[in-house]
C-alpha cells in the first residue's frame, strides 16, 4: 500500500515559497492573456510563412539566415543558464547557488523549446523534418547539432523534474486547497515519492552524476551550434575561436538572465527572505567576469582579424567596425560591456534594480551580438559582387515576439504550479535531505498516520 | 573493406546520422527510466 | 566513367548573357519579377558576373560567366544533413528536390554562392508555357529547397539515351545549354579525365585558371585568362 504522504525536510520558508501557488490572480490571467495573444499573432505570422513561403521574411541572397537563426543561437544560449547554476555550479560546490536552481534550470527548460522551434520555422520544407532521421548524414554540423540539443533538451527535462521530485511531493502533501485536477497531477508526478533518507540519498547521488553529464553537455551543446557556422568557409565564421566565443555568450546571457527572473520572482511573490541579495551578489561578481571574458575574446578574434588583414575578413570586419552594421555592432559593444561593468562594479552591489538593469542590457546586447556574427559575414561573401542586405519583416518579428512571449509565459505558469525556490535543497536539516534517524523509523513504520500528525 | 573506408562510409552516407540520433537518445530514455527507478526504490524494504 | 568538365574562355566572352538565358529556358528557372528581384531573390543557375577593376580613367572590366563549380571537393555535399545534394560518379553535383528539407546549409557551404533557394512558389510568365522543357529532371521546383546548376543532365541522359556523344570535342556532341548557345564560343564541355578532349586540353593551358582554388574545392569549371586580345591592341 502506498503512502498518502511522505516525509519532507523542514523549512521554514516553506510557507513563503508555496504562498504563489495557493492563488491565481487576476494579474495572472491578463498577463496569460496578453502573452496568449502575441503568440497567436505569431502563429499567424507563420501561417503567412507556410502558405507563402520564407519569401515572407526579409531573407534573400546572399543572407539566407537572419532573424530565425539569430534566435535559435539567443534560446540555446539562454537554456545554458540553468545549467551553469545548477550544474556546473553544483560541482564547484557553491552552497549559495541552491536557492537559485529552479529558477535558473526553469529557464533552460522553457527556452530551449523555443530554440529547437526557432530552427523548425526557419526550415524550407518543415513537412519533411523526418529526413533528418531518415537520411541523416553525420557528416553535417546539423545533424551534431540535433543530436546535442535533442539530448540535452531531453536530459535537462529529466534533470529539472528529478530535483523537483520531493517537491511535487510536498505540494501533493501541502497543497489540500487547489483544483482537484492539480492535486491529481501532483499526485501522478510525484511517483510516490515518499522522502526516505536512501531516496534522497540515490536522488543526490543520480544529480551529482547527471551534473557532470549535464556540464558536458554545455560544453558540448554551444559549441556545436557554433560549428553551424564555423565550418562553413565564410571569412568571420570560419575561426577556431568561434566555439569557446559562443560558449562563454550562452553561458553569459544566461547567467543575466538568471538575475532578471529571480529579481521578478523576489518582487512579484515577496521572497526578499527566501532570495537574499547575497546570491545576487554572487552572480553579479560571474557577470562581471563573464563580461570581461567576452571582451577579451572579442579582442581576440577582432585583433586577430585585423593585423591579418585578409581581404576577405577586412570586408566583413569593415562591415560591423564602420559599415551598414556600425550602429548595431557598437551598440551591442554598449549593451554587452560598458554599460554593465560600469553598472556592476559602481552599481550593482547589494542593489538587485541595478543588477537586473544590467542583465536587461546584457540580454538585449547578447542577441544583437549574435545578429551581428551571423548577418554581416553573409553581407559580404566571397567572390562579391553586389553587397548584401537585410530588412526583416513584420513576420520575423512577430514570430520572435512570440517566442519570447511562450517562454515567459510557460514560467509563469509553472511558478504559479510549482515552487520556484527548491525546498528540499535549501531545507535547514544539517544534512538538509535526510530526516532524524528515530523520526524516519517511526514513519516507516506506522506509515502516513504518524508523518500527518507530526508535520 | 578497410576500416577508414567503413568510417568515411558511416559519415557521409545518408542514413547512419539520423540512426546516431535514435539511438543516442533512446539510450538516454533507458538509462534515464531506470535512474528514476532505482531512486524510487531507495530503501524500500523489500529489497 | 567521364568527369565532366567545363572551360570558359574570357577572351572570347562577351557577356552577352545568351548562356543566362539559354540555361533559363533549358531548365525552368523561375522568373522572380521586379519585386522579388529588388530583394535579391531572383535565381540565376547560370550567372554572368561583371568585376571593375581600377577607377576612371584607367578602368578595366571583366565578365566572367559563372554556372555551378561543380567541384570534386565539394564544401555543400560536406554539409547537408539529409543527402539532397551528393556528387555523382560523373562528377556532377546534383540536388535531390524530394529530400531537400530548406535548411540552406549548402548555400552557406557554397564559396561560390551559385546555389539558389525557392523563398516564394515558383512563378512564370503566360509566355514562358511554350517554352517550358517537360523533362523529369528539369522539372518545376517547389517552394522551400534549394536548386542549382545541373550541367544540364537531363541532356547528358537523352544523349545517350539516343546515342549521341556528349563534349565540345564533337560536332553534334550534346553539351549544357549554355555551352550550345554561346555565341562567341567561350564555352567548352567535356571529359576531363580524356586527356585528348579540348576541355583537358585547355584546363592545361598556361591562360587556365579556376575560381579560388587557394580553398581546395577541386572546381571543374576553367577559366581561361582575357589577355591574348588586349595584348593585341
Amino acid at each position: 500500500m502506498r503512502p498518502v504522504t511522505s516525509y519532507h525536510p523542514q523549512n521554514k520558508h516553506e510557507d513563503t515559497i508555496l504562498s504563489p501557488l495557493r492563488r491565481v490572480t487576476r494579474v495572472d490571467r491578463w498577463l496569460w492573456a496578453v502573452l496568449l495573444s502575441v503568440m497567436g499573432l505569431g502563429a499567424y505570422a507563420y501561417s503567412r510563412q507556410w502558405v507563402f513561403g520564407l519569401g515572407v521574411t526579409g531573407l534573400n541572397r546572399p543572407v539566407y539566415w537572419g532573424v530565425y537563426i539569430t534566435n535559435f543561437v539567443y534560446f540555446i544560449g539562454l537554456a545554458h543558464s540553468g545549467t551553469f547554476i545548477s550544474a556546473i555550479l553544483r560541482l564547484a560546490g557553491a552552497g549559495w547557488r541552491k536557492p537559485l536552481t529552479r529558477a535558473a534550470e526553469a529557464i533552460t527548460v522553457f527556452s530551449l523549446p523555443f530554440g529547437v522551434a526557432s530552427i523548425l520555422i526557419d526550415m524550407g520544407r518543415l513537412d519533411r523534418v523526418l529526413n533528418l532521421i531518415f537520411y541523416g548524414r553525420f557528416q553535417s554540423p546539423l545533424l551534431w547539432d540535433v543530436t546535442a540539443v535533442s539530448l540535452y533538451l531531453f536530459s535537462s527535462v529529466v534533470f529539472f523534474y528529478l530535483s523537483l521530485l520531493p517537491d511535487i511531493a510536498l505540494c501533493r502533501d501541502r497543497l489540500t486547497a487547489v483544483p482537484l485536477w492539480q492535486r491529481r497531477v501532483y499526485g501522478f508526478l510525484a511517483l510516490g515519492w515518499q522522502g526516505r533518507p536512501e531516496q534522497f540519498h540515490r536522488l543526490e547521488r543520480v544529480l551529482d552524476g547527471m551534473a557532470i553529464f549535464m556540464t558536458m553537455l554545455v560544453v558540448t551543446v554551444h559549441t556545436v551550434v557554433a560549428w553551424i557556422f564555423g565550418m562553413t568557409l565564410q571569412p568571420g565564421w570560419h575561426t577556431a575561436l568561434i566555439g569557446p566565443f559562443f560558449l562563454l555568450g550562452a553561458i553569459f546571457s544566461g547567467t543575466a538572465a538568471v538575475v532578471i527572473a529571480l529579481a521578478i520572482l523576489r518582487r512579484v511573490y515577496h521572497m526578499q527572505e527566501v532570495l537574499t541579495v547575497s546570491p545576487f551578489n554572487s552572480l553579479r561578481k560571474l557577470l562581471i567576469v563573464f563580461t570581461l571574458g567576452w571582451l577579451y575574446m572579442m579582442v581576440a578574434e577582432h585583433l586577430t582579424q585585423f593585423y591579418g588583414s585578409l581581404p576577405d575578413e577586412m570586408e566583413v570586419f569593415w562591415q560591423k567596425f564602420t559599415g551598414t552594421f556600425a550602429p548595431l555592432f557598437w551598440l551591442m559593444f554598449l549593451t554587452v560591456f560598458v554599460l554593465p561593468l560600469i553598472i556592476l562594479v559602481f552599481l550593482g552591489k547589494n542593489r538587485i534594480g541595478w543588477m537586473v538593469v544590467a542583465s536587461v542590457l546584457i540580454n538585449l546586447g547578447m542577441w544583437i551580438e549574435r545578429f551581428v556574427v551571423i548577418v554581416p559575414t553573409e553581407t559580404r561573401p566571397t567572390l562579391t559582387t553586389g553587397l548584401g542586405h537585410y530588412q526583416p519583416t513584420w513576420v520575423e518579428g512577430a514570430i520572435t515576439a512570440s517566442l519570447f512571449a511562450g517562454m515567459v509565459l510557460l514560467y509563469a505558469v509553472f511558478t504559479r504550479l510549482f515552487p520556484v525556490v527548491p525546498i528540499w535543497e535549501t531545507a535547514e536539516a544539517v544534512e538538509a535531505e535526510t530526516p532524524p534517524a528515530g523520526r524516519a523509523a517511526a514513519c516507516l513504520a506506522c506509515g502516513d498516520r504518524a508523518n500527518q500528525e507530526n508535520p | 573493406m578497410s576500416i577508414g573506408k567503413a568510417i568515411e562510409a558511416f559519415f557521409t552516407s545518408a542514413g547512419p546520422g539520423g540512426m546516431v540520433v535514435i539511438t543516442v537518445i533512446s539510450l538516454a530514455a533507458i538509462v534515464y527510466f531506470l535512474l528514476t527507478r532505482w531512486i524510487l526504490r531507495g530503501g524500500e524494504q523489500n529489497e | 566513367m567521364p568527369r565532366w568538365g567545363m572551360v570558359i574562355d574570357l577572351d572570347k566572352c562577351t557577356a552577352c548573357q545568351a548562356c543566362t538565358v539559354a540555361c533559363r529556358v533549358e531548365n525552368n528557372v523561375s522568373f522572380a519579377g521586379p519585386d522579388e528581384y529588388r530583394r535579391s531573390r531572383a535565381i540565376f543557375w547560370n550567372v554572368v558576373v561583371g568585376v571593375i577593376h581600377g577607377e576612371f580613367p584607367e578602368v578595366r572590366a571583366e565578365y566572367i560567366p559563372m554556372p555551378c563549380m561543380h567541384c570534386d571537393n565539394p564544401p555543400c555535399v560536406k554539409v547537408c544533413p539529409v543527402g539532397a545534394t551528393y556528387k555523382n560518379q560523373e562528377g556532377i553535383v546534383f540536388q535531390d528536390y524530394d529530400r531537400c528539407i530548406g535548411c540552406r546549409m549548402c548555400m552557406q557551404g557554397c564559396p561560390y554562392n551559385r546555389r539558389y533557394f525557392n523563398w516564394r512558389v515558383p512563378e512564370w510568365p503566360e509566355t514562358f508555357s511554350e517554352y517550358r522543357n517537360p523533362d523529369f529532371e528539369a522539372r518545376p521546383r517547389p517552394k522551400g529547397v534549394v536548386e542549382k546548376c545541373t550541367f544540364c543532365v537531363q541532356r547528358l541522359r537523352w544523349a545517350r539515351e539516343e546515342g549521341r556523344p556528349i563534349g565540345s570535342d564533337y560536332p553534334d556532341g550534346v553539351v549544357p545549354a549554355c555551352v550550345e548557345t554561346c555565341t562567341g564560343g567561350a564555352r567548352y564541355f567535356g571529359d576531363l579525365d580524356d586527356p585528348d578532349s579540348i576541355v583537358s586540353r585547355l584546363s592545361r593551358s598556361p591562360r587556365a585558371f579556376r575560381l579560388q582554388e587557394e580553398l581546395g574545392t577541386e572546381p571543374k569549371v576553367y577559366y581561361l585568362r582575357p589577355g591574348q586580345w588586349t595584348a593585341e591592341r
